[in-house]
């Protein structure tokens, strides 16, 4: 009797199935757009600012009548900043009919999923991995809207051996493709001008004690610290460094530029320096978007700018290409060039942009302001 | 126990028929004025459905083959010549009719589908694998992720001195080379306890991890990316996909197959006998450091044929394949499903694998809340509680764990 | 039969195929390791072939290990009486980190003032309610699967870890959030200074805390009558009950004990690093478990050796081959020491059950 109860209870089952596969396929007049980030994980809060900051732009975009006479839908999907998720995150994207993807955030996600959208022929653009690896695959519809991490590299090695006239400096980063790209773009820079290199070392994400590392900096004799990571570990390096009596100048890149940063710190910070695109916040043209962006989820995260500005440059490049065709868009990103709220952009055959924007800043009064 | 179970069946089925109605209607959260309205959206709610019924289709197909337990009467001299076939035919009547749905599943399944479809085969595929060492045998492993990244990189490492290497080529290889670190690991590890070698099994996997983590030859942190067209042949006609999911699916049927063989075998008897009282085993005449060795090694080897899979599918593996969380949920999988029942862990891997997937993708959830699926990772630590209180034995738990002698307290 | 073959002359025997010979010219080859210091000429630089770490590695090593066994003493002493890993332990550690520093702000808005009595009253705040979620855990998760498969506390427990980081994720905070620095910044004045080393009181400080807080529990074990019931418990749950020790209660009383431990270890460690975070716990809680068990789990010596020893070894890697090997190291020193001897450093002899 059991038996026969479960074999009926298969049979409804498999046929209630195969019916609903069938007629869950919708089409409705909205075009489709993915927003692929993080949201929970270590980068939870910066990731979920670069989302809110595309999802302000597409409601903009909706609210003048959306893209090609078409409403903008979103389509958002966390990666939690792991690769395997970010595949299975992105063939959920390419099924579910998206006609282009603003993201990953993270580096190590954009890399294995970009090719599963490349085959797709679904055109992708990222607010926030810099590592060069990302455009050096050679995909036609991928392209980033953020500076390079040689290109960050070389600013921050030239400051420190030109403007600081330094020697000798200790490299640390976290292991991740961002981290480890910088840290390593760093070294081949700093090399090649004829300084010295005498640390460099790996730290895992979850670490949070560096009292053994600062140790072997102090010992090494170096003369600044160059730390390739996010925000979460800068805080306590920056500190610990200090209650150690070391006082070298702490050089980061993009990953730093956050306000639990400059809470981690404290008032009295001094000798930081951080490479990062221009000061969007005395930018008359970003004022609307701050404006917009603190009435609805508060202050925005570094990165909240560029998802505003890859969303916008997408759209954009989708209204002039006259359909949402990979190519056609890829095209129009080619040869346009772009107003956005960092200033005009445009972007070369890799998909890179033309020129960065960076500039070093630095931390004054629990600010981020330009170095002088 | 059996009407109880089905009970919470019915009743679960009763609750979604209830709330039903309810689904098509969904509310739309408007982002920039923070506005909520109610909408009709057939589209979400025939989707949300359509993804309950699989996991209630997938949930009542292991249960269906855990409790048909079909045995024939070969007593009769014609068919006695015919016994050396039992294994073939000595399955449910729709076996072969669902072995046909599930592989063709591969021509109308969409993208997302075969996706999810290649991860959960890979997932079961680890689940029968370590439940050879802690269900039958009663070895505690706890750092089985270690054996998956160690096939992932060594077909990964072999792609790129080789390429153009074929899976069918490699799959022997991986086999050997996984069983061989799984008897090399295994030799001192026999002399622990139990929790002990859970220990060791642990600090290995984190060695490796860090191992493969620092070394240049692996790609460090980062990882390695190859490309899924040179590793696999497309069938004609067949995206790389629908191939990847059709391997997938012909490895989860060929070792599930070898696996009930070999645990209905002399050998099968002999884990379990070690399992309830190695010392009794031992008198009784059985070799336990050799069986001890065989299940482990034959449980790393297809741990490895999974991470060979795995890059089929994603072509990409970096260290955090090997990590202790991935170990957790190999081993939540196993124990949540039933230790020891072989369509247990293949279920514990579907619920375990697709409840935090299924609480990403709905649309209809984000619907209700743009923010909902940020909670999913607490929902599936909840669920994972609430199970294990509600049936520490596992959902389905096997046969012959019932006349386990308790833990004496 | 022909004569097996010679070498063509009696001295260059050395280019015949030697498997030892070749090893040795792979593994030893003075030349090779030249070659590869010239390509790194500054290696050199940092680490001298044989000096000794420097003190403040030293002192640095230490503290982790004594953090490492304070956390650990709560993972050792449940496996002694329950036999069974209580993997949301470090779970409990990060809610005494985040309860502290609520209890921080609270105290300094209350009060007005911002003196180390603050810092107390917090860290009381603190064990309280790491001991009452311990409780909880306990009451929840664990009570009614006492009997069960012994895999089966230990998924509710991998849930209930997974439950609790995500809860202080969703709810506190998805950064790290800083422990208030007017109250770290009193014990983060230098102490002395030796040889161009920095020492802070703080280091001192949670040496000392943790070394006073193991000693005590060792007295309380050994010395108290709870103490006496909890060992009595530990041994056999039957014989305790029937000779009138409530097991419940003692069992309920351990996680109590090993949770406000964990809560002084985590006001440290976020006192420490400055700052705390929602997944904080699993990092600390991994190495905590691997010294009780590098010690000998159940043992309480065991525990505070096995830190110190991890804690050390850390470091002193870190200072040698770089932080990258430092986690490999650790859990090698375990697998060796554990199949050396596989009941840990002090681990007392368990008859395997019948």
């Amino acid at each position: 009797m059991q038996r026969h109860i479960i074999h009926t209870l298969l049979v409804v089952f498999i046929a209630v199935a195969a019916g609903l596969t069938g007629c869950s396929k919708s089409s409705d007049d909205h075009l489709k757009i993915g927003i692929a980030g993080v949201r929970t994980g270590t980068d939870g809060s910066i990731g979920g600012a670069m989302i809110n900051g595309s999802i302000i732009a597409v409601d903009e975009w909706n609210a003048k009548g959306g893209v090609l006479g078409k409403k903008v839908e979103l389509v958002i999907r966390d990666d939690e900043g792991k690769p395997d998720k970010a595949v299975s995150v992105a063939r959920e994207l390419v099924s579910n009919g998206v006609a282009a993807v603003i993201g990953h955030f993270n580096s190590g996600c954009t890399i294995p999923s970009s090719p599963i959208y490349n085959e797709a022929k679904i055109l992708q653009i990222t607010p926030g991995s810099t590592n060069p690896k990302v455009t050096e695959q050679g995909f036609p519809a991928l392209f980033r809207i953020i500076g390079r991490d040689d290109q960050q590299g070389t600013i921050a090695a030239k400051f420190m051996r030109e403007k600081l006239g330094l020697t000798k400096i200790a490299v640390l980063h976290d292991k991740t493709a961002y981290g480890e790209g910088f840290a390593n773009e760093v070294k081949k820079t700093f090399l090649a001008n004829g300084g010295q290199v005498v640390v460099f070392d790996g730290i895992p994400r979850t670490e949070l004690d560096f009292r053994a590392n600062i140790a072997v900096i102090k010992s090494s004799g170096a003369q600044a610290l160059l730390w390739g990571g996010m925000y979460s570990q800068s805080g306590p390096l920056y500190l610990q460094l200090r209650q150690a009596g070391l006082d070298i100048p702490f050089v980061s890149g993009n990953g730093t530029i956050d306000p639990n940063f400059l809470d981690a710190v404290g008032a009295s910070a001094s000798n930081i320096y951080i490479t990062f695109g221009p000061d969007y916040e005395n930018l008359p043209a970003a004022q609307p978007f701050i404006k917009k962006y603190r009435s609805l989820y508060g202050k925005e995260g570094a990165y909240s700018v560029y998802g505003y500005d890859a969303a916008n440059v997408l759209l954009e490049a989708i209204q002039a290409a006259g359909s949402a065709d990979a190519a056609k868009v890829a095209a129009v990103l080619r040869e346009k060039t772009f107003n956005t709220v960092l200033g005009p952009v445009g972007f070369d055959a890799k998909g890179d942009l033309k020129q960065s924007n960076d500039i070093l800043w630095t931390v004054k009064d629990s600010k981020f302001v330009p170095a002088p | 126990m059996f009407t109880r179970l089905r009970n919470y069946i019915l009743g679960f089925l009763g609750l979604a028929f209830i709330t039903f109605p309810f689904l098509w209607l969904s509310l739309k959260y408007n982002y920039a004025t923070g506005n909520v309205a109610t909408v009709l959206n057939w589209a979400h709610g025939v989707k949300f459905f359509s993804n309950l019924t699989v996991a209630f289709a997938i949930v009542a197909i292991l249960m269906a083959l855990h409790y048909s337990n079909k045995k024939w009467n070969w007593s009769h001299p014609i068919l006695l010549t015919l016994r050396p076939l039992a294994p073939l035919v000595e399955q449910p009547w729709w076996t072969p009719f669902l072995m046909v749905v599930v592989l063709s599943a591969a021509f109308y399944l969409d993208h997302k589908s075969l996706g999810l479809g290649c991860m959960l085969g890979i997932y079961m595929i680890l689940a029968l694998g370590l439940n050879i060492t802690i269900g039958f045998t009663g070895l505690l492993v706890l750092g089985y992720a270690a054996f998956y990244a160690f096939g992932a990189y060594l077909f990964a490492l072999a792609q790129q001195y080789i390429p153009g290497l074929q899976w069918w080529v490699a799959f022997p290889f991986i086999f050997v080379l996984g069983s061989a670190l799984g008897w090399v690991i295994g030799l001192p590890c026999l002399r622990l306890r139990g929790d002990y070698l859970a220990i060791v099994t642990l600090g290995f996997a984190e060695s490796f991890k860090e191992l493969i983590g620092n070394l240049n030859l692996t790609g460090s942190d980062i990882g390695l990316s190859l490309s899924a067209r040179s590793m696999v042949k497309a069938i004609p006609g067949l995206t790389v996909l629908q191939t990847t999911y059709i391997i997938v699916t012909v490895f989860l049927f060929v070792i599930l197959f070898a696996i009930r063989r070999l645990y209905l075998s002399p050998i099968g008897r002999a884990w379990v006998a070690i399992r309830e009282d190695e010392v009794a085993a031992n008198s009784m005449g059985i070799d336990v450091v050799r069986m001890k060795l065989l299940a482990f090694a034959i449980s790393a080897g297809i741990g490895a044929v999974a991470g060979m899979l795995f890059i089929l599918y994603s072509s990409y593996i970096n260290p955090a394949t090997a990590a202790f969380e991935q170990s957790v949920i190999i081993l939540a999988m196993v124990v949540l499903g039933g230790l020891g029942s072989i369509y247990g862990v293949m279920l514990g891997a579907a619920l375990l694998y697709l409840i935090p997937e299924f609480l990403r993708d709905s649309q209809l959830i984000q619907d209700f809340s743009p923010n909902f699926s940020d909670y999913r990772l607490l929902i599936f630590g909840a669920i994972m509680v609430a199970m294990m209180l509600l049936r520490p034995q596992g959902l389905l738990g096997s046969h012959r764990h019932k006349h386990e002698i308790k833990r004496d307290t | 039969m022909s004569p097996p073959p010679k070498a063509k002359d009696g001295g260059t025997e050395r280019n015949e195929w030697n498997p030892w010979r070749n090893l040795k010219h792979i593994f030893f080859n003075p030349k090779k390791k030249l070659r590869s210091f010239r390509n790194q000429p500054l290696e050199k630089d940092i680490k001298p072939t044989v000096s000794l770490p420097p003190p403040d590695i030293i002192l640095g090593g230490l503290v982790r290990g004594s953090i490492y066994g304070l956390v650990a003493l709560g993972y050792t002493m449940v496996y002694g009486i329950l036999g069974m890993i209580n993997f949301a332990h470090g779970e409990i550690f990060m809610i005494g980190m985040f309860t502290c520093v609520f209890a921080l702000g609270l105290l300094s808005t209350l009060l007005s003032t911002t003196t180390l009595v603050n810092l107390l009253l917090a860290t009381l705040v603190a064990m309280i309610f790491s001991a009452a979620f311990g409780y909880a855990n306990e009451r929840i998760a664990y009570r009614r699967l006492r009997k069960a498969h012994i895999l089966a506390p230990l998924t509710s427990a991998i849930g209930l870890s997974i439950i609790l980081q995500n809860f202080v994720f969703l709810t506190v905070s998805k950064d790290n959030i800083s422990f208030p620095r007017v109250y770290s910044d009193q014990l983060n004045k230098v102490a002395f200074t030796l040889g161009g080393v920095h020492f802070n009181y703080l280091q001192f400080t949670i040496l000392g805390t943790s070394l006073v807080l193991m000693a005590a529990l060792f007295f309380f074990i050994h010395r108290t009558r709870l103490g006496i019931a909890m060992r009595g418990t530990a041994q056999d749950q039957l014989m305790a009950s029937l000779v009138g020790i409530p097991v419940n209660k003692i069992i309920a009383l351990t996680f109590v004990l090993g949770s406000s431990l964990a809560a002084v270890a985590g006001v440290m460690v976020s006192m420490y690093q400055s700052v705390a975070g929602w997944n904080s716990g699993y990092i600390w809680g991994l190495k905590a478990f691997t010294a009780a068990v590098l010690g000998g789990i159940g043992n309480i010596p065991g525990a505070v050796l096995g830190g110190l020893i991890i804690g050390l070894t850390e470091d002193i890697t870190c200072y040698y081959f770089g932080s990258n090997w430092r986690n490999s190291v650790v859990f090698l020193i375990l697998m060796i020491v554990l199949i050396i001897r596989p009941r840990g450093l002090l681990g007392e002899r368990v008859a395997d059950k019948v």
